[in-house]
């Protein structure tokens, strides 16, 4: 099965050039590139086949990444958004995944991070590296990430759902998930949606930056 | 008898006249004088009000020209090196390039990602791109992050959210955290400091202290340094008092104070 990607980059030959790469992957399908966020959203109304993951520049004219984010974020809940951008650094990364974003790449990363990070989104859900985490629980201990559901204190979840959304923020996929506890993968399903039922977050990103925030994981265990 | 009465009458009419005279005369030099220095006083007025625009035409035309700088340093050179990244990277991948052309390929890309570093770092410091998307209060506590990371600087900070601020105000009160940090490393050798921003109903007060060597705030030395007269025109554009307090091995503390 594809994944079904669209891209959104102001340059040309940058989205050119992102392109030529993913469309060497196998198991990657790019249904459309657009030049900026107005174009990105006018498309995505269109398209008959929705893509699955967009990967999207932050600085465009018209309308920029962060502004589509929070527009796709609304009216496609469904798609996952991977901020492709220059500026790596913290409020713009805390900034993006607030809004909603499920992974943060710089524009000069390996073609091999790339498609890792492409790959892991459609997997898990979302796919934060070290220093993305590091500036999460950053964020968190200083306010800029003000999500929502900030009233529940995580007490009442039970002792799986704990496990579970631990495993969550080590990154693995749902069948690991399901192996590691000696469930099945539909149970650990259930876990996850009570999850996000109870935290009130919209997905698994939201759950991953929900228990960091709460520190209901410890945080040396993620690598 | 009658000439003598007449003689005296006329010597008194002369010496009124005379005392008349001189007193008008005496009025209308002092007053003219008066008019000279008041007219001479308005002149300088005049003169430093002219220069003071001109001092702040001149800053506003800099920070104009470091924001189309940094503008073009993204638009024109940092977009284009991150094409050559991956265009370089896409070479990289095609598995009929021998060993000796992809460490080449290998050298571009590294200096390409200084080159890329670099651009990002010069631009970041013409004009901070945190500033202009979250503001004032996110963008002062990651300058002070950055040097608490970078230098043995101990920052102790309380920056408050000042809403209704422009954008250029903004960039002032920045512009003076940023002048101030260079002069406590740089001539105070200061190892802590203590930031506070606050909200005010009229505006916001700075306050900024350091533990540094301290000065005499009254030397010419200090006086007509660059980076102080770069301060004050600003606290001046801002509309603020600012208050300085400094002696010899105490440390400075320097106050701002909207009007």
């Amino acid at each position: 099965m594809d994944i079904k990607i669209a891209i959104a980059d102001d340059e040309l030959l940058f989205r050119q050039g992102l392109r030529a790469i993913l469309s060497k992957q196998e198991d990657i399908k790019i249904l459309f590139g657009a030049s900026d966020g107005k174009d990105l959203i006018d498309q995505l109304n269109e398209a008959s086949e929705k893509p699955e993951i967009i990967i999207t520049d932050l600085k465009m004219p018209e309308m920029d990444g962060v502004e589509a984010t929070k527009i796709i974020r609304e009216t496609h809940p469904d798609i996952k958004v991977i901020a492709l951008t220059s500026y790596f650094t913290k409020p713009f990364i805390v900034n993006m995944i607030a809004i909603g974003a499920v992974a943060y790449l710089a524009k000069n990363s390996t073609p091999a991070l790339m498609v890792k990070t492409i790959r892991e989104v459609h997997a898990k859900g979302f796919y934060y590296d070290e220093k993305v985490f590091e500036y999460i629980k950053d964020g968190a201990s200083k306010g800029i990430t003000n999500l929502k559901a900030d009233s529940f204190n995580g007490t009442s979840l039970s002792k799986r759902e704990l496990e579970v959304l631990e495993l969550i923020c080590q990154q693995l996929t749902t069948s690991e998930i399901g192996d590691k506890l000696h469930i099945s993968p539909r149970t650990v399903e259930v876990h996850r949606n009570n999850l996000q039922i109870k935290t009130g977050v919209k997905n698994v990103a939201g759950l991953v930056i929900y228990a960091i925030q709460h520190n209901l994981v410890t945080f040396d265990k993620f690598y | 008898m009658e000439s003598q009465e007449q003689l005296i009458s006329i010597l008194v009419y002369g010496i009124v006249f005379v005392v008349l005279l001189t007193t008008g005369l005496m009025l209308f030099f002092y007053h003219s004088r008066k008019k000279i220095t008041e007219k001479e006083l308005e002149k300088i007025e005049l003169k430093l009000k002219n220069q003071e625009e001109i001092l702040h035409a001149t800053i506003a035309t800099q920070e104009e020209e470091r924001k189309r700088i940094a503008q073009d340093m993204h638009d024109a050179i940092s977009s284009k090196l991150n094409v050559i990244s991956l265009t370089t990277n896409l070479l990289l991948e095609n598995d009929e390039i021998g060993t000796d052309d992809k460490k080449s390929l290998n050298h571009i890309l590294s200096i390409n990602n200084t080159v890329l570093e670099s651009s990002r770092k010069i631009a970041h410091d013409l004009l901070p791109p945190i500033l202009e998307k979250f503001g004032l209060k996110v963008a002062l506590e990651e300058l002070l992050d950055d040097y608490i990371k970078v230098s043995k600087l101990q920052i102790l900070h309380t920056i408050e959210n000042v809403p209704d601020l422009p954008d250029l105000e903004e960039l002032h009160i920045f512009r003076i955290v940023q002048e101030l940090i260079n002069n406590a490393l740089k001539h105070a050798k200061a190892s802590q400091l203590n930031i506070e921003l606050t909200r005010k109903i009229n505006g916001f007060e700075l306050s900024f202290t350091d533990n540094g060597k301290g000065f005499d705030p009254e030397s010419l030395n200090f006086k007509t340094g660059l980076g102080l007269q770069n301060i004050k025109s600003r606290a001046a554009i801002l509309k603020c008092t600012l208050e300085i307090k400094s002696s010899n091995n105490k440390g400075s503390t320097f106050r701002f104070n909207t009007k």
